[in-house]
């Protein structure tokens, strides 16, 4: 496809001719942050006595990369473990998402039990990545429109449903378009720098990446390939930006490793 | 729709066998409505970092809400509220000052024994900006200097379903 064909649908009430990029609904150039799949689960584990952390594979997702993915709980029962000790980590290899926490000795057999959440996005996050920058300063506002475009998700919904999870797409809507996606590692000083391009401060995830060696003695456990954590906004983190470079520090703790990062084209902080 | 049809387009390097299609409206998204009442996309300016809230002993969380937004969404949705410290004490070159972070902002005197933060909380009525100050062993006493800052803070709520009944995101990278 050459630059002159494609399509671009953007959010009722704005021109074409001058949206900002993130203000686009549709634009072939570049991604959306689309879900591949969002599903519960549900995990009993029963091992005890060990100190060793250990995993449970919760999922085969077989996507083929790492992807971004978040992660909600929706019930835990520790089985009697102490709530000290129990430190959970969902990470995801390039086919399939693990459980990963520990025991500690003393623990009761009595198993533990979790209810979770996956929602895994068709989007490897460890993957270089940079969609091009048009226009970074809207001219025009979304407002009330009468022209637009909806495509509903499934059959159960009528197309003048007023719930957007009905809709794969809906111009009243606002869905987030990816713009940068990679990998950083921190300096010595603990401070993550990634450059954008953007031309303004942007929103943005985070997700731990972790090499098989980073896992050693009693934390090691039998993945032996790269995975990565569920993403998160920065939680908890100090992030600074310029127009063009972001930069994250730890808030009480110095920030250590490699980081998988997604950066929209939403502003953080800009009139939209 | 069923699972086979729908609308594609293709990337520019891409075509209909593609895993990866520029669009493909068979795969949902996160989406903020941009049409509710309240607004489930704002930037709110200006915004009153919280008070001087007193921890009082050993263990004790105490928490003011700040602003309550209802979503009027028949689940507990996704909601992320990117918080931005505009000034610190009235100052714009504060080191605390020109910060930002997702759903958690730590105040300056959080520290191991003392945990003063804006989280954001919820449910299935209403997405909840909160102050809190939790007494983690400092002993009661400590005074939030929550009303020195001045916030900017951006939020979503998108008409994805959370799955879960309520939940505060606690600090994740810190």
């Amino acid at each position: 496809m050459d630059e002159k064909s494609g399509l671009i649908v953007d959010q009722a009430g704005v021109s074409v001719r001058s949206a900002a990029d993130y203000q686009k609904t549709i634009d072939s150039r570049w991604k959306f942050l689309d879900i591949a799949f969002e599903q519960e689960f549900e995990m009993v584990h029963a091992d005890s006595g060990a100190t060793h952390w250990w995993i449970e594979k919760l999922l085969d997702h077989n996507l083929g990369y790492l992807p971004a993915f978040t992660y909600r709980q929706i019930t835990l029962d520790l089985g009697g473990l102490n709530p000290l000790f129990f430190a959970p980590e969902v990470i995801a290899t390039s086919r399939s998402i693990y459980f990963r926490t520990r025991y500690v000795s003393g623990d009761p057999t009595t198993p533990m039990r979790i209810k979770g959440f996956l929602r895994v996005f068709a989007q490897d996050i460890t993957a270089e990545f940079l969609a091009p920058v048009e226009f970074i300063t809207p001219s025009t506002q979304p407002g009330l429109s009468t022209v637009g475009m909806k495509i509903l998700k499934n059959q159960g919904a009528g197309i003048n449903s007023h719930e957007m999870s009905d809709f794969s797409i809906n111009t009243s809507a606002k869905a987030l378009a990816v713009h940068r996606t990679g990998l950083v590692t921190t300096d010595a000083t603990g401070l993550l720098s990634i450059n954008h391009r953007l031309g303004y401060p942007p929103t943005i995830f985070l997700a731990r990446f972790i090499k098989p060696a980073d896992w050693t003695s009693v934390f090691a456990n039998p993945i032996t390939e790269n995975v990565v954590q569920a993403m998160n906004p920065a939680a908890g983190a100090k992030v600074s930006a310029t127009t063009n470079d972001v930069f994250v520090r730890g808030a009480q703790s110095v920030l250590v490793g490699t980081w998988a990062y997604l950066i929209t084209k939403e502003p953080a902080e800009l009139a939209v | 729709m069923s699972g086979n049809q729908g609308l594609l387009i293709f990337g520019p390097d891409g075509g209909p066998t593609k895993v990866r299609n520029a669009y493909d409206s068979r795969k949902p998204r996160l989406q903020a409505d941009m049409t509710r009442t309240p607004k489930h996309m704002a930037i709110l300016d200006d915004f009153p970092g919280g008070t001087g809230l007193v921890s009082t002993a050993d263990g004790s969380i105490s928490r003011e809400i700040l602003l309550p937004i209802p979503h009027h969404l028949p689940y507990t949705p996704e909601a992320i509220v990117y918080f931005y410290v505009k000034k610190y004490n009235g100052s714009i070159t504060d080191p605390k000052a020109g910060l930002y972070g997702g759903n958690i902002i730590l105040y300056s005197g959080s520290s191991g024994t003392i945990a003063d933060q804006i989280v954001v909380e919820v449910d299935s009525q209403e997405v909840r900006i909160v102050h809190t100050l939790q007494d983690l062993g400092f002993g009661g006493g400590y005074v939030s200097d929550a009303a020195k800052y001045l916030l900017r803070l951006k939020y979503y709520i998108f008409s994805n379903n959370s799955h879960v009944a309520s939940y505060s995101d606690t600090a994740v990278v810190v």
